[in-house]
């Protein structure tokens, strides 16, 4: 993947913050463009058509929400939200406006890098058309149908193929409660999040070292779920 | 009876002035004074009646006296205090009073009588009682002026026939019409002259009388319009006498008929008195003057004012109340007699006037039956049958119906029953024998009849008012809130009486605010129930005001007045609410109470919660300038290191710890939002079907650079329902549970999560095998701020616990602390599972998904598995996993 020449655009006011992501990221090489205010940012996304966009949610003139509500109405490029712990209702609406991803501040420039990189990756996809996906001893073929751990192969429900399929899309991404249940289940089953507890347990069950440590199907509590390679 | 009402002792060298005081009876003082006179004659005394000869002009006439033998010996008798003496040409002409102290001073003892009637001060009471005053008076200062007051008091049985001084008009010497009203009157008088507090003036107190502590006036009000004069003379009565009193109306069982004119004037005479400073009542009763009695007693009321209708001489009520207790003092007013009963309520005289029909129409049919059967019925069952009749009568409508009905019959009976068959003469004496006990059942019978049917319906209605006055007092023992206080009043009152109410109170400015939020409307006058309210705040007691057809209580409460209740009567049971407003209250009275109660709760609760907060405050303040610093100051020493240090090992050491110490900063920044978040209440839960599973798994990730150095260990089985919870929060339970016990345990040692079922309740333990936790830690472990030990290295202000508490709490479950079968420390805590929670078995829900869905897994987005979430989650299966 080559993201020398990606474009970042970073909206945030504390400078302090913006001066550390910066420098954070052009040391991975990506061009970073500055803005301080929605207005701003909605202005130089316009110019620059940046290949991604980091947010924070709280700005001075508007509310981070209405960025992503117009951003998405012209362009797909992914956003990775910043926003303070307390506030999962925002993260979780940002979510399901369109945002990619999303950071918890305090954060830590590693974890940010990786973020970047992971919606970089689903953005363009690089994989597709690559039938093979492993992690840990777990190899998933989709082009099969199949799925082996350790060499032996494991029995998913067809269900749990799509859940599974669904989180390796969007691997190293957080997908909302939501969402997974309007693709997996249908756009009429958003509110039966218990039965994806149930498919989530038992995904762990088949796929993880120790369901109740796993290493891969992570949960984001309150928020949703996020599968790392 | 002559009693001594003052004897005063005499100074050297002045005559003795004693005066013979009645009331209204001047010939029985005359009697006594003409005895007295003669008496002081016989021991050799010099006794002159004025009227002699030389009491003519007032320097002469004094001549004879003043010259008289011997000192102390003279006596001057004055026949009336009130004649004029006729000056000469240097003196002017003046009443006889004014030559008393000159008598006194020259050492002349003085006899006089002076009747209350003649006191000056008295006029207007004197008038009111019997309608006119003698033309002249006598000041007041003469009782002053008196050494020795003897009243004479003695019932007009005593010979009417006494001399009395031909200046005494007859007309004034009165007999028993008013002697109990002029009595009280003249006893007044003397006990606004009397030095003592308490000279036996009444021959014996009677038993029963409580002790004279604060005496009281009482005033017994009727249905006239003229009920204002009664309260006026009460309000200045109790002025004079520096006492409390009561207005009250006495309401006879069939008060229900009073007309709306009548009812306006007895409200208006209660208000009046209020308004005037009294407690007002209403008082039902079978027997007036038992009732006043029994009011008097209770209340210690010596003085009571009463009515006295001129056009309703027969009204004796006011005597038996002398008789009952004679140490009454009755004051009586004259009022203008009340209108008749043809105004009054109209339903009464439908009453009567359906009586009156049916002793027609029965005794008619009973006449037609008599002369249809005529020879076959003898003459005796007919008279039975008209027996039968008057008795029906007299039970249903009263003794005027039943002797309307009793002649009727009579009258038939004879006319039409009688052997000389069809002649007017009365020729067999046994039937005016038939005729005379018809009139003495419906005579007999008549009145105890509906005496009893109205006690009856008295006895219903009280026993209904205390019912729910029980209700009332028990419903509102427990009531924690104003809006409850509102709902229950409103329940209670319109369960008993069909009442609708509203609740008014008070709020900070003290501008009345309606409470109750029932839906009947009511227009209450706002602007009225302010004004009361305000009112009642001055007085020591309630107000009840009727105000458009609304009644109006104040709530008045020991130490404030509360509110106001406002009652609405049904529009057809409006003169029911009348003669209840004691029972409404006594209602007001619990609802002032409960009120006061939980203001006075609610203050208690403030007082805790700020000295609560303020000890929080300031332990909050100690700990974060602990547990702020240490990381701060870390933080300094290794950024100042860090400019300094060359060696890559070095640096690199110190960036982890740089790293290590904001790690714990930013822990101890989330747990001091959290707890302000939970402690304002602004957390809402948001419950969803969570499995333990995943919260733990969630948790354990989060800590997952911080667990390197212990060893962790998770037995959490599949097979767990899932739990309705909070997912973030409970994670932030068990990952500050797990936080905690790797600050106690020694690198190394081995943290155990256990998650079980048991019963209805999904328990989670931490549990270590660290130090383990003291009795004395054990206590204080889960308040905030508190750590296993004051001074520690170990970080962290023990807010974490408490957080799990209050999180824990706040889903209805239970934390607590055991020892682990280690010896360290066991962090447990339960969760109640919902009888709903559907189970972890994955095959009962995929099942027929697999079966309907396996041929269009190829789109796994377009399908639609809707179907799968009506399937009952424990429909058990036996496909798929085989």
């Amino acid at each position: 993947m080559t993201r020398d020449n990606a474009s970042i655009i970073l909206i945030e006011d504390e400078p302090r913050i913006r001066q550390f992501v910066k420098s954070a990221l052009e040391a991975e090489g990506f061009t970073v463009f500055e803005a301080d205010t929605v207005h701003r940012g909605l202005t130089y996304s316009g110019q620059r058509k940046p290949d991604l966009v980091i947010l924070d949610l709280g700005l001075p003139d508007r509310d981070g929400a209405d960025f992503i509500r117009e951003f998405r109405q012209w362009s797909s490029a992914p956003i990775v939200v910043l926003s303070a712990r307390t506030l999962e209702e925002d993260k979780i609406r940002a979510l399901d406006l369109g945002a990619d991803d999303y950071l918890t501040k305090p954060f830590g420039t590693g974890e940010l890098l990786a973020r970047v990189r992971a919606a970089l990756r689903r953005h363009r996809p690089s994989n597709e058309g690559q039938p093979l996906l492993s992690f840990g001893d777990v190899v998933v073929d989709f082009a099969q149908r199949a799925v082996t751990r350790a060499g032996e192969p494991v029995h998913l429900t067809p269900i749990e193929f799509r859940l599974l399929t669904y989180l390796c899309n969007h691997a190293g991404l957080v997908v909302t409660h939501k969402q997974v249940l309007q693709e997996v289940w249908g756009p009429t089953s958003s509110e039966n999040t218990h039965y994806l507890r149930i498919y989530m347990a038992h995904l762990r069950q088949k796929l993880e070292q120790n369901a109740s440590r796993p290493q891969h199907l992570l949960t984001e509590a309150g928020i949703g779920y996020r599968f790392v390679q | 009876m002559i009693a001594p009402a003052r004897n005063a002792p005499v100074s050297a060298g002045r005559g003795r002035f004693t005066l013979f005081f009645s009331a209204g009876r001047p010939s029985v003082a005359w009697a006594r004074l003409a005895e007295m006179a003669a008496a002081a004659q016989a021991s050799g005394s010099n006794v002159r009646y004025d009227d002699d000869s030389p009491f003519t002009t007032p320097h002469r006439p004094l001549q004879p006296v003043l010259t008289g033998p011997s000192r102390g010996n003279r006596v001057m008798v004055v026949r009336s205090l009130s004649t004029d003496v006729a000056g000469d040409g240097r003196s002017p002409t003046l009443p006889m009073w004014e030559h008393i102290a000159v008598a006194l001073g020259a050492g002349t003892d003085v006899y006089a009588p002076l009747d209350v009637t003649q006191l000056a001060s008295r006029r207007d009471a004197v008038f009111a009682i019997i309608g006119r005053v003698p033309e002249d008076a006598v000041p007041d200062s003469m009782l002053m002026l008196a050494d020795q007051i003897l009243f004479v008091d003695e019932r007009p049985s005593v010979d009417p026939a006494a001399p009395l001084p031909e200046i005494w008009p007859r007309s004034f010497d009165h007999g028993a019409d008013h002697y109990v009203a002029l009595r009280s009157l003249a006893l007044r008088c003397l006990e606004a002259v009397r030095p003592e507090p308490e000279p036996d003036i009444t021959p014996e107190p009677p038993p029963t009388a409580p002790p004279p502590a604060a005496t009281s006036v009482l005033a017994v009000i009727g249905s006239s319009d003229d009920s204002d004069k009664i309260v006026k003379a009460a309000a200045r009565l109790a002025a004079q006498l520096n006492a409390h009193w009561q207005a009250i109306y006495i309401q006879p069982p069939n008060a229900s008929y009073l007309s709306p004119g009548e009812r306006d004037a007895v409200q208006r005479a209660l208000a009046l008195a209020e308004k005037l400073g009294a407690r007002a009542a209403t008082v039902p009763c079978l027997n007036i003057a038992e009732a006043v009695a029994q009011y008097a007693l209770n209340n210690n009321s010596r003085h009571v004012v009463i009515g006295v209708h001129s056009g309703k001489p027969w009204e004796r009520w006011p005597q038996h109340l002398a008789e009952m207790i004679p140490a009454l003092e009755l004051v009586m007013v004259p009022i203008a007699s009340r209108r008749w009963a043809l105004t009054r309520d109209s339903q009464r005289l439908m009453g009567h006037i359906t009586g009156y029909a049916l002793a027609l129409g029965g005794s008619a049919a009973i006449t037609a039956l008599g002369l249809a059967t005529y020879p076959h019925i003898a003459n005796v069952n007919i008279a039975m049958l008209y027996a039968l009749l008057v008795l029906m009568l007299a039970r249903h409508f009263g003794r005027l119906a039943a002797g309307w009905g009793s002649l009727i019959s009579s009258v038939t009976f004879y006319f039409c029953f009688v052997p000389t068959y069809q002649t007017s003469t009365v020729g067999d004496v046994q039937y005016v024998v038939t005729i005379v006990a018809l009139l003495i059942i419906a005579l007999a019978t008549g009145n105890p009849t509906a005496a009893l049917r109205d006690q009856a319906r008295e006895a219903v209605d009280r026993e209904e008012r205390t019912r729910s006055l029980y209700e009332l007092a028990r419903a509102l023992s427990g009531v924690l809130v104003t809006e409850q206080v509102a709902k229950i009043t409103e329940h209670t009152l319109y369960s008993a009486f069909r009442l609708h109410t509203r609740l008014l109170c008070p709020d900070e400015h003290n501008q009345l605010q309606v409470v109750s939020n029932e839906t009947t409307p009511m227009t209450i006058d706002h602007a009225f129930a302010q004004t009361l309210f305000d009112d009642s705040e001055k007085q020591v007691f309630a107000l009840t005001r009727y105000h458009d057809n609304l009644l109006y209580l104040t709530l008045r409460a020991s130490m404030r007045t509360r509110g106001v209740l406002v009652l609405q009567p049904q529009p057809t049971d409006e003169p029911e609410l009348f003669g209840r407003e004691r029972h409404f209250e006594a209602c007001a009275s619990l609802i002032a109470i409960a009120l006061e109660r939980i203001h006075y709760a609610e203050i208690a609760q403030k007082a805790v919660l700020r000295i609560e907060s303020e000890r929080l405050r300031n332990s909050l303040l100690t700990a974060l300038s602990h547990d702020l610093r240490t990381p701060l100051t870390a933080l300094i020493g290794l950024a100042e290191g860090l400019r300094m240090e060359q060696g890559r090992d070095k640096l690199e050491r110190a960036v982890v710890e740089i790293n290590e110490e904001v790690e714990r900063l930013n822990r101890l920044v989330d747990n001091l939002l959290d707890m302000a978040r939970l402690q304002s209440g602004s957390v809402k839960l948001k419950a969803e079907w969570q499995s333990i599973e995943e919260i733990v798994g969630g948790a354990l990730y989060s800590l997952r650079y911080s667990l390197s150095n212990h060893d962790i260990s998770t037995d959490v089985p599949v097979s767990l329902p899932l739990l309705r919870c909070d997912a973030a929060l409970i994670e932030r339970v068990i990952a500050n549970l797990i936080e905690n016990a790797t600050k106690y345990v020694p690198h190394g040692g081995k943290i155990r999560i256990v998650a079980t079922q048991r019963n209805d309740a999904l328990e989670v333990g931490v549990e270590d095998d660290g130090p383990g936790v003291t009795r004395d830690q054990e206590r204080v472990i889960f308040e905030k701020f508190s750590r296993g030990s004051v001074e520690s290295p170990i970080p962290g202000v023990g807010l974490g616990l408490a957080i799990c508490r209050s999180i824990i709490e706040a889903h209805g479950g239970r934390l607590w602390l055991e020892s682990s079968s280690g010896g360290g420390a066991r962090f447990v805590f339960s969760l109640p599972l919902d009888e709903s929670s559907p189970p972890m078995d994955l095959t009962s829900i995929e099942s027929d998904v697999a079966d309907n869905r396996a041929p269009q897994t190829q789109q796994p987005s377009v399908t639609s598995p809707a179907s799968s979430y009506t399937q009952p989650p424990t429909q058990p299966s036996l496909q798929e996993r085989s």
